[in-house]
């Protein structure tokens, strides 16, 4: 049997793995391929730290000085995620759908059209819910973000929509500490997979505009 | 084992929570460094990497009040910065402006004799695709498990595994490039020394 790479990381990593392939992994043969491994392990941690550019921090309390001042529109737009969704939809369906254009990017409207899939599944399972977490990222990553040509409005949302994305994502990671059972993580990517479905709306009809 | 983080003291930590503006700067000259080199490994771009220290140390001053110390308090803020790093890669933003081709790491000719297998392991690092990138820098140099960074990623930790297996033959196959290119070249260019 030859082992994989994943097989041999497996072993470096002190994970369980099958007898006969932890076996294959410590013939002669493999063990300069194990020792690579451990060494690029090691390389990667002693890569240097870097040093910060200047002028960040000042920055940065400028922009949280800025969005303390707009936090009300921000939280009420995190608020209103269903109600983006739902404008958004009326604002398709208004066009006449999609375009069917090659522009701006290869995503495809069915691609997004599909998206609300997920709501329409009785009791998904996590495995599928997983699967759709997934699939709507790949969406979001295909859709040609017009950052600059953003009203305000459409700002707010979008940042609404990823802190719940990532207030979700830091939840699940403490999960195991705060005792999180399997019936709530699921509840949590649940949520996570609505928010993702609104937000692939929001970037999509915005990709739409041209310009306001 | 990651490296370690600073460590934060209950008073300076209490103060911070209370809006005291010098111990926020406090925070962020202790963790700017490990903040912007994360980012900076994660997305292989330093605008964007600057983008996330700016973004992360604004959600530390925000939320830093609401912090009841489930973690370490170095890993709360190192959180933020994974998750907005994630956050970039969702957008095609992302690749538009890495693709600008603005960053290269660089060091000073004179240190470049003894940083050539540095060098040549950064550029490797930033060969790879956004995801193994990611992967390969959580698990194998922050230490997270292909459990919690399959989460993280709204995957599978068997997905967490195979990009490690993928990010490491990926390696294998530009670090040999980069031997063999300095084997036949006597200046590389990006140092710029001949």
């Amino acid at each position: 049997m030859h082992p994989s790479t994943e097989d041999l990381l497996s072993v470096r990593d002190g994970e369980p793995l099958d007898a006969a392939r932890a076996t294959a992994c410590e013939r002669p043969e493999h063990t300069f391929e194990l020792d690579r491994l451990r060494r690029t392990r090691d390389a990667l941690r002693a890569l240097p730290q870097l040093a910060p550019p200047p002028g960040v921090w000042q920055r940065a309390v400028e922009a949280e000085r800025v969005s303390r001042r707009s936090m009300w529109p921000r939280a009420l737009a995190g608020l209103g995620v269903a109600a983006a969704v739902a404008a958004v939809a009326v604002f398709l369906i208004g066009e006449g759908g999609p375009p069917a254009g090659p522009e701006p990017a290869a995503i495809t409207p069915a691609a997004v059209w599909r998206a609300p899939a997920l709501v329409q599944t009785p009791t998904p399972t996590y495995t599928s819910l997983v699967q759709e977490s997934a699939r709507l990222e790949q969406v979001l990553s295909q859709i040609s973000y017009q950052r600059p040509l953003m009203t305000g409005g459409t700002a707010g949302t979008i940042a609404g929509l990823e802190d719940r994305i990532a207030a979700i994502d830091e939840l699940s990671t403490y999960g195991s500490a705060r005792g999180l059972r399997p019936a709530e993580r699921e509840a949590l990517l649940s949520e996570r997979v609505d928010l993702l479905n609104a937000l692939v709306h929001v970037r999509f009809a915005q990709s739409q505009k041209p310009g306001f | 084992m990651p490296k370690p983080l600073p460590q934060v003291d209950a008073a300076l930590l209490a103060r911070a929570q209370h809006g005291d503006r010098e111990a926020h700067a406090h925070l962020y000259e202790l963790f700017a460094s490990p903040v912007f080199t994360i980012a900076r490994r994660m997305l292989a771009s330093r605008a964007l990497a600057e983008d996330v220290l700016q973004e992360t140390f604004v959600e530390v001053i925000r939320k830093v009040a609401s912090y009841r110390g489930e973690a370490e308090f170095g890993f709360w803020i190192k959180r933020i910065a994974i998750n907005k790093c994630l956050m970039h890669l969702r957008s095609s933003w992302t690749s538009r402006r890495t693709e600008d081709g603005e960053d290269t790491l660089s060091y000073a000719p004179a240190r470049a004799a003894a940083l050539d297998d540095e060098i040549a392991l950064e550029r490797a690092l930033d060969g790879l695709s956004d995801m193994a990138r990611v992967v390969v820098w959580l698990h194998d140099v922050e230490g997270h498990t292909h459990k919690e960074i399959g989460r993280m990623m709204g995957r599978t930790a068997s997905f967490s595994k195979s990009q490690l297996a993928r990010a490491h033959d990926r390696l294998r196959s530009l670090l040999q490039g980069s031997e063999e290119e300095s084997e036949t070249e006597l200046c590389t260019p990006v140092l710029k020394t001949c």
